[in-house]
Parts: structure tokens; sequence; C-alpha cells
């Protein structure tokens, strides 16, 4: 029987603690246990043999921190610890063999014995919560990966993981230079999530997407602790589950760790793990062969293994939670989409990724529970800015994304790096479009929406329609993509154009429901183009639609009306049990909350507004202003001002930094309305100038140069935010793209001010009238001199005065 | 707090009563001696400070170590099982007579910086404010770490002292000495709290700390007091607390 079937059908003992027995040995703390390989060899190999006297069927490799980070001081490369280590590993099952049978492993034994490529985590924080890229952290990991495979391991156990997006760079890895098994163990906290934030039902959904040979959970706690998670896995998936406790909860006793469940208390409670299903046993710190010794008993005496039935389930997931089609309709948001949106065709070519969260957070706020995201305009390269603007979305929200684009470059580069199983907008019924795409889908496991659509255009009838989808849906199983994987749009056509055809689109959801059994996706707003009260059909369209078994409408969660409509049709087929929802949604007048509420007549102009931070009333001032003003004449006369008296009331202690916020945020409000003046008329733009903002490479920290960013746009500067951690070149390239002779950079810490001085030269060198001016806590008049920063800013405010002294000057 | 635990979820309503609200007023920029602001904006920062502490998901990890002082060299080094040490004379002057220190490790998890980044997107007002809440809440957990194991030193010895908190990157103490206590503790494993290739430490709002415990007393100027930036030399910082 084969490993890989060993591990699906049968029940298997992997061994516990390395580092704990280490540790004992004489391992000292800060000392990188990977060395021991060399040094104390027969220590290692010794380890191993007990492991294996004890009944482990499964050894693994000291290589826990074998990656090119950990080992840069050691004086060894990844290659030569992960062969050593995997030889050590070798020879002891040798040894076990001669002498339990006679014979090496190399030869068939009725008791196989494996040796598994340990893959501990790297030890820095993937971007976008911490500093390390997606790209880089592949590479660590199939460095290993491909020394393994070389020494000859028969399998990777990847353990101890607490960030989803580095155990899917992992199993990439293994899954991209090799064929053998993958086990996929993460690290829990009580809480039920992960030090990221990840929750059990995410990492299964993941984790079955990738296709690993079993998942299950490593260290944190002993085996009693694990309970609750065991019962929540089991109940998520067919998967075999491996559990590696630790031997219970640590404690200090005289400057030594020990664990408080002995052997015996846990061999008790791993008794009643497998009896409720779990098949891959071990242990992790604090347990050592007497531990193991008492699993071979219960694997010995446990009860024939009970299949778990696959679910057939559609679910896609961020690295937080899963969305699962096919109970309730399921908002998918449309807004961040550029056709027919000027202002955000804008932002996207501006880079503005503030604008971009700030539609995806409302979105959310607003009932999405997916977000569509396609970002295609001609000038722009899709496939290296979708994935950073997903990166961007991710580090604050937790909803799921439907990676919309027409390119492939795009759909792959996102796909891959996107953390969690995602929704692929989209793969129609041509042939170059399948071959393109469902590879895309499989690699990476997400699910994919088929338009039904081919060579010939859109179908007319229903049943052709249909004949569209199921090949998608056969020629995406046939590559081995389940077919819950796989949605169906019918598409939603023009009444005013195609009137006939729009019944058609109900009857095609209808019989992709009933015939394939897969989840429905539609676009509603197309249908009333060209129509008056566009939002009336929209309505009773998407209400028949839903009824016919259409899934997930993709919609703008904006509408009220529209979202009312689903809530509506949740009570009338009996989803809002007792109506609750639509009661709790419906029924009361919502008191405001805001404590400044409009007042009944507006008695107050816009200085005023600005002034106390009345950001909902910005924007109708302004266009009472827009009457009798230009929009220049607003800034001038008006806006500007007010924000140097703002600034002055915050120098002198009148207000404080919430209420410069508050004020700043009003004018942004107001500048939203003139700009969308200005691109109805002729004349000048409101820009004063543009300047490039960034936080130097290597520093996470932005929450001030944020600040920064708001005070200049408020001065009416356009401000290239390049966000945080950002390379010097990436900065030049900026400046020289957008021809821009002003830089604000930000750095928080003494480790990072070298990466400005850094940027800093690197902008002088290649033109040294760029103007860089400097902030941020580390910093003051004396270093920003010393690393030839021309100016040097305590804060937002001073910041606008000097990039103001600058433009006055240049102009 | 088990005393013999190494790590630990710190429960947020036994921090609660350590949150120095004045402190929340200081980072704001607000630089009266008791806040005059409005009635709406003190009840937007109560109700921030309350949506904060929601949020926060304290964990810490700490360890206690045996200590000797080369003072030729300036360097504190850590003694039984780890061959580490530390090259900072303003660290020895701070630890005095020291023969152990508790090297600890505490952060509010990474959900807050999430919640941080989602504010300042959404809602900078709410966002400077959340951020500013959280800086004085990791400070409060630190104060409570700090009491407790004082008190766990004082029940084992009474006559032991403390000295105030101090950390990697203040004084003459390199930042870069983040990765050996990170180490030492085994931090990352623990708590979650990652420190880059250039010391920063991810979730943000995390701590490393070091306490010393002396059979001695101290001297006058390490003793634990209300100030706690007079040892640090960033004299221009906006945030320092006492004389600039």
């Amino acid at each position: 029987m084969s490993l890989k079937h060993k591990i699906e059908k049968g029940y298997l003992i992997i061994d516990g603690a390395m580092g704990t027995y280490l540790q004992k040995s004489g391992l000292k703390l800060g000392e990188l246990p990977e060395m021991l390989n060399f040094t104390r060899a027969e220590l290692v190999e010794d380890i191993h043999m007990k492991y294996l006297e004890a009944g482990a069927d499964i050894i693994s490799t000291n290589t826990f921190g074998a990656n090119r980070l950990k080992l840069k001081n050691s004086g060894k490369t990844v290659s030569e610890v992960v062969w050593q280590a995997v030889s050590l590993a070798h020879k002891a099952i040798d040894t076990f063999h001669e002498k339990h049978q006679g014979c090496s492993k190399s030869e068939q034994t009725a008791n196989p014995k494996y040796v598994a490529l340990d893959l501990g985590p790297i030890g820095q924080l993937l971007e976008p919560m911490g500093t390390l890229p997606f790209d880089e952290a592949y590479e660590i990991y199939k460095e290993q990966v491909i020394a393994g495979v070389e020494a000859g391991c028969d399998l990777f156990i990847i353990e101890t993981q607490t960030d989803l997006l580095e155990l899917k760079c992992a199993i990439l890895a293994c899954k991209e230079h090799s064929k053998l098994p993958i086990i996929a163990t993460m690290s829990f906290e009580q809480t039920g999530r992960t030090f990221t934030g990840t929750d059990v039902a995410s990492m299964v959904t993941l984790l079955e997407a990738l296709e690993v040979d079993a998942l299950g959970f490593n260290c944190s706690f002993g085996p009693a602790e694990m309970l609750p998670l065991i019962d929540r896995v089991l109940s998520l998936t067919h998967k075999p589950i491996v559990i590696q406790p630790n031997a219970g909860l640590p404690k200090q006793i005289d400057e030594i760790t020990v664990y408080d469940t002995n052997a015996n208390k846990y061999a008790e409670i791993m008794k009643t793990i497998v009896a409720k299903g779990v098949t891959i046993i071990g242990g992790c710190c604090g347990t050592d062969d007497s531990y193991i010794a008492t699993l071979t008993d219960i694997v010995a005496n446990a009860p024939e293994r009970v299949k778990r039935e696959r679910k057939s389930v559609t679910k896609v997931s961020s690295f937080a939670k899963t969305v699962t089609l096919g109970d309730n309709p399921v908002v998918i948001g449309e807004r961040l989409n550029p056709t027919g949106k000027k202002r955000l065709k804008e932002a996207l070519r501006n880079g503005e990724k503030d604008y971009i969260l700030r539609e995806a957070i409302s979105q959310v706020e607003q009932g999405a529970s997916i977000l569509d995201l396609n970002i295609g305009l001609p000038e722009l390269d899709e496939a290296k800015l979708m994935p950073e603007f997903i990166k961007e979305i991710q580090a604050i929200l937790d909803v799921p994304i439907q990676i919309d684009s027409s390119s492939v470059a795009c759909i792959e580069a996102a796909a891959r790096s996107y953390n969690g199983k995602p929704l692929i907008n989209s793969v129609s019924g041509k042939e170059d479009s399948l071959d393109a795409i469902l590879p895309i889908v499989k690699r990476y496991g997400a699910c994919v929406l088929g338009l039904t659509l081919d060579d010939e255009g859109i179908p007319s009838k229903a049943e052709d329609r249909f004949a569209i989808a199921e090949k998608i849906v056969h020629r995406a199983e046939s590559m081995g993509i389940p077919r819950e994987n796989v949605l169906i749009d019918c598409l939603a056509l023009t009444a005013s154009a195609q009137q006939e055809d729009v019944i058609e689109t109900l009857k095609a959801i209808q019989l992709v429901k009933r015939k394939l059994g897969v989840k429905t996706v539609l676009g509603v707003s197309n249908v009333s183009f060209g129509l008056p009260k566009r939002e009336l059909i929209n309505k009773t369209f998407l209400t028949m639609a839903l009824f016919s078994g259409l899934d997930a409408p993709i919609l703008n969660p904006g509408n009220e009306e529209m979202m009312a409509a689903i809530d509506a049709y949740n009570v009338l087929v009996n989803n809002d049990v007792r109506s609750e929802i639509y009661i709790e949604k419906h029924s009361k007048v919502v008191p405001t909350n805001n404590p400044n509420p409009k007042p009944k007549s507006s008695t107050l102009d816009l200085k005023q507004v600005i002034l106390n931070g009345l950001k909902d009333l910005a924007v109708q001032n302004t266009e009472l202003l827009l009457e009798t003003l230009k929009p220049m004449e607003i800034v001038d006369q008006i806006i500007i001002p007010t924000l140097n008296e703002v600034g002055q009331s915050f120098e002198s202690g009148k207000i404080f930094l919430p209420q410069l916020i508050q004020s700043a945020e009003t004018v942004q409000q107001a500048f939203e309305r003139l700009k969308s003046e200005l691109k109805n008329e002729e004349g000048p733009s409101l820009s004063r100038g543009k300047i490039v903002l960034a936080t130097v490479h290597h520093d996470v920290h932005d929450i001030g140069k944020n600040i920064v960013k708001v005070i200049l746009q408020n001065y009416g500067y356009d401000v290239i935010d390049l966000g945080k951690d950002v390379p010097p070149e990436v900065v030049l390239k900026a400046c020289i793209e957008h021809d821009v002779k002003f830089v604000g950079l930000s750095a928080l810490m003494t480790s990072t001010v070298e990466s400005m001085a850094k940027t800093i030269r690197v902008l002088k060198a290649h033109d040294a009238e760029i103007k860089i001016c400097v902030g941020g806590a580390v910093l003051n008049p004396e270093y920003a001199k010393m690393i030839h920063a021309d100016f040097y800013a305590k804060d937002a405010r001073e910041t606008a005065w000097i990039a103001n002294t600058f433009f006055d000057i240049k102009s | 707090m088990n005393q013999n635990n190494l790590e630990g979820i710190l429960e947020v309503e036994r921090i609660k009563a350590y949150v120095n609200k004045k402190e929340i007023f200081r980072y704001l920029n607000d630089r009266s001696e008791t806040s005059s602001r409005s009635e709406y904006w003190l009840n937007m920062i109560d109700d921030v400070l309350s949506e904060c502490l929601q949020y926060s998901k304290p964990i810490y990890a700490s360890q206690k170590f045996d200590i000797e002082r080369d003072l030729e060299k300036d360097e504190i080094k850590i003694i039984a099982q780890a061959d580490q040490s530390f090259k900072s004379k303003d660290l020895m002057r701070l630890l005095g007579q020291s023969h152990q220190i508790h090297v600890v490790g505490v952060t509010l998890g990474l959900f807050l910086d999430r919640k941080i980044q989602y504010y300042m997107n959404s809602d900078a007002t709410k966002g400077v404010i959340f951020d500013a809440c959280a800086s004085v809440v990791i400070e409060a957990c630190c104060d409570y770490i700090q009491d407790r194991l004082v008190e766990q030193d004082l029940r084992l010895d009474d006559r032991l002292y403390h000295t105030n908190r101090y950390s990697p990157g203040y004084g003459d103490l390199e930042l870069s000495t983040l990765s050996t206590f990170s180490d030492l503790i085994q931090m990352t494993k623990k708590t979650g709290i990652h420190v880059s290739e250039h010391f920063l430490m991810q979730p943000q709002k995390s701590v490393v700390f070091i306490l010393g415990t002396s059979k001695m007393p101290f001297k006058e100027a390490t003793l634990i007091c209300e100030h706690k930036c007079f040892q640090c030399k960033l004299k221009s910082c906006q945030y320092r607390v006492g004389e600039r």
C-alpha cells in the first residue's frame, strides 16, 4: 500500500517532539537545533531510533527551522542541513529494520517507516501584516523542498503554521516540485483562531482546495484543549485528520519547562480523539517516546475507519472567513469595477489605494459578502496591480474576493497570492478560455464563474445557454475540478434590446440548478439598461431570478431597494425564519448616533462646517457655494484660509488631533464634490502640485504618513501615496512617472532611518532638483540634515507649510 | 495569571484598571492637564476605548533568567542554558546589582492592527483615536504584567527590589537585541509576535521589556517611577513625558 493510500485509508503514528529531547540533552536557548545534525549527529539519530522503537511510522527530520533566513549565520546551507537531516533519519530507519527484521528500508517490509521533511514557519510574517513578500516566502520553502526531495524524503509535514498564506506558500512549493504526500497542520489558540485570525473553517477550505493529503493541528496546547477544534474539523471535512498535541500546558519550574499531562493521561485523551475519527496521531512539545509508545496500542485497537463522506459544498474563503453558497442569497459587491465609473477609473490610474479601500469597506458595511474586484484599464498592468490591491484589501477586510479580469496573467498572479480560496471571474465556453483559465482554477483550488457564452456569442435560448454551462462543468470535472467549484452565470440581457431573451436567463438558471446542481451567479443591473425607473426593473428581475434559483447576485449593495428586495425574498421563502432579520432592519426608525445631527435648516456656511468637522454637511454647503463661485474660488477664498485657521487652532492647542482630522475629512468631502464639478467643465484643475509620499523600506508604520496625506490633500495637492515598506527604486519610479519634484518620507524606527537615507541618495542621484521632506518620531532636524534631506517636518501641518512654500516658490 | 505559566492570555477586564485615559489625550496632542474637550469627544473616546478593549487579544510570554554583569565589557550575560550577552552601558546602569531579569513579550494581536487600518481607511477621525487607545492599552498590559511579576517575586522573597521596565532600542541597548530576547522566551511561537529583519515587531502594538530583580536596593535613578521617558535619548519625541 502506498503512503498516500495509507494516509487516506489507514492509521499512522507520527513521532513526538525533537526540540524537547534536544533541550534535555543540552541544546541552549538561542542555539540552532538544526546544527545538532552535524555536531551531535548520533544524538539526533538516537532520538529517531527512540521514536521508531516506540512505534512511530513517520519520523520527522530535524529541519523545523532549516530555512535560509534562520541559517544565515550558521555556516551551513539549507541543502547541507536538509541532506544531513534526511540522511540521519534514513540511517535510523535502516538500523531499526536491521535490528528488527534483518533487512534495510529499501527492501519490502511489512511495517515500512517513512521520513517526513519537517517544514516549520519561516520566522518572518508575510505581507501585508508583515514585511516578507509572498514570492520570497515561496522561494524559501522551495529551497527546502528541493533539497528534501533530492535527499530522499517520503513526504512533507508542514507544521506549527499560524499564517494561512505562509502555509499556502509552503504547500505550493511542495506541490510544484514533487508529487510526495503533504501533511499540513496549524497551531490554534483556544479562541478557535490562529494568531493571524484564521478559523478552522477557512483553514479547511483552503487546504481542501490545495488538495493536501491530511490536515489538522499541532502544538499550542495539549490533547484535552484540542478537543473542541477536533470536533469542529471533523464536521467540516472528509480529509484525514492529523493531531499532534503538546504534552499539556507548559509551566516553568526553576527555568525548566515542564508540561502538565503525563503519558498515560495523554493516551487516555488520544484514545477518545481516535474514536472520534482522527487517524494520524503524534506528539509535539513536551512529548517523548513514552508518549508515542502509548499511541501504538491505541492505533492497534482502533475501530475500523468510518468513512466521512466528502461534502459537496460550494464555498469561497479569505484567511478568516468562509462563505458558503446555497443557503441564503449571497451578495457580491459590484462597485470595484471601473466600467462606467469615472471616479474609480481616476483612482485606479492615480494609484489611489485609499479610494479602493473605502469602496471595499463601504460595500461590506452595506451587506456584501463577497467583493468583485476588477481593475481592467488598458493603461494598467493588471497582473502586477491586482495582487497589490488584493493584498491591501485583505490587510483590513476578511471578506472573500472575486478576481474579475479578462487577463489570464492577472488571474494567475492574483489567484496565486490570494490568501484563501478565491472565486475567479470568469471562464466561458470558448475553447481558448477553457484552456487558459481552468488550469489556474485547478492549480489554486479556486471556484470559477462560468459564463454561458461561446464563440457564437450569448445564445438566445435557455437550452443553448445550458449546453454551454454543461460543457464548462464537464470540462472542469475532466481536469479534476470538483463540480461544486464551478458556478454559472446565465447572463442577463437588456430588456430594452432583447426583451424575449430576458426570461430565457431565468429559464437557464432553472435548468442549471436542476440538471447540473451547481450554484448560480448573475449580474442583474444590465437588464434595465435604457429603460426609465431602472431600479424597479432591477428589483423585480432580481426577485424573479432568486426564485428561479439564483444563489449570488452581483449588485451594488449600496442600493437600499435592491438589498431590501433580498430581505423581502428571504422572508417569503422562509429563509428568514419568523422574519426576525427583516423586522430588525425595516420596522424601526434607526436613531442616529451622530452627535452632530444635521440642523433643520442649513444655517452654517462652509467655513463653519469645516471648523466644526461636520462631514455630512460638506457636500451640501459646497453645492450651495457653486451656485455663485467657481471651484478654485471656493478653494482659495474659503477652504485654504479655513484650513489655516484649523491648523493654528491645532498649534495653539485649542483643538486636538481628532478635531484636526475631522476637519480634514470634511474638506475631503468638499473636494470630492468640487472635483466632480470640474469634470463637467473646462478650466484649471484643483491640483496645486504633485507630491509622492511613502513610508520607507522595511518600515510598516503609516498612520502619521496617512495623516500627512489627508492634510496635503486638503491643501489641494495630488498625493501619490506609495504606502508602506516602499523600496527606494519604487519611490524613484513614481517620481519619474508622475514628474514629481517633492517627496515626503516617513520612518518610525531607528533601524529603518537607513532606508530613508538610501532613498534620498537614490533620488538625488537621479535628479538633484527633487526635494525631500522627512518626518517620523525618531527624526529631528539634525538627523534630517545628516541624511541630506531638504526639509524636516515635525508634524502634518508643518509638512503642508513646507509644501506650500516649495510650490509657491516653484510656481 | 498563573505564576508558573510561560505565556498567558490576559483578561481584558483585569487590564482596564491600568488604562490611563489621560495618556490617550496626550497621544492625541491634547496638551491640557485635564482635558477640556466637549462631551461629544469625551464620549467618543470612551466608546472607542471600549471597542479597542473589545478587539484586543492581549497575550504575553515571559521568562526569568539569572544574569552576570561584566563591568569591564559593559555586558550583561544571561547564564544557564544560554551564552547570550548584551552590551549596554545604560542597561548596566539600570540593572545595578540585579542578579536576575524577567524578559517579557506582550501584544494586543493582529486583529487590532487590522482594526486600526480599517478605521484609518473608513473613518480617520476614529482611526487616530483607536490608535491612541491601542497604544495606551498595550502600556496598561505592560504595567499589569510588571505588577504581577513583582508580586510573584516578592512572594518568594520580600526583600527583592525591581527596576523600571527597559526595552531594546532604549538608550544604547541596540534594537537588534529584540531578536535575541525573542528567541530566549520563544516569543513568536507563544504570542505570534514576529520580529522583522529590520527589527520591527508585528503586530505593531507589541512590546518587549526587561525587568531587573535585585537583592540590593537601587540607586534613585533606577527606581520604579511614573516617568518612563527619563532614560530615553529621544529628547525631541513629541510623546516624551517629563523634561525635554
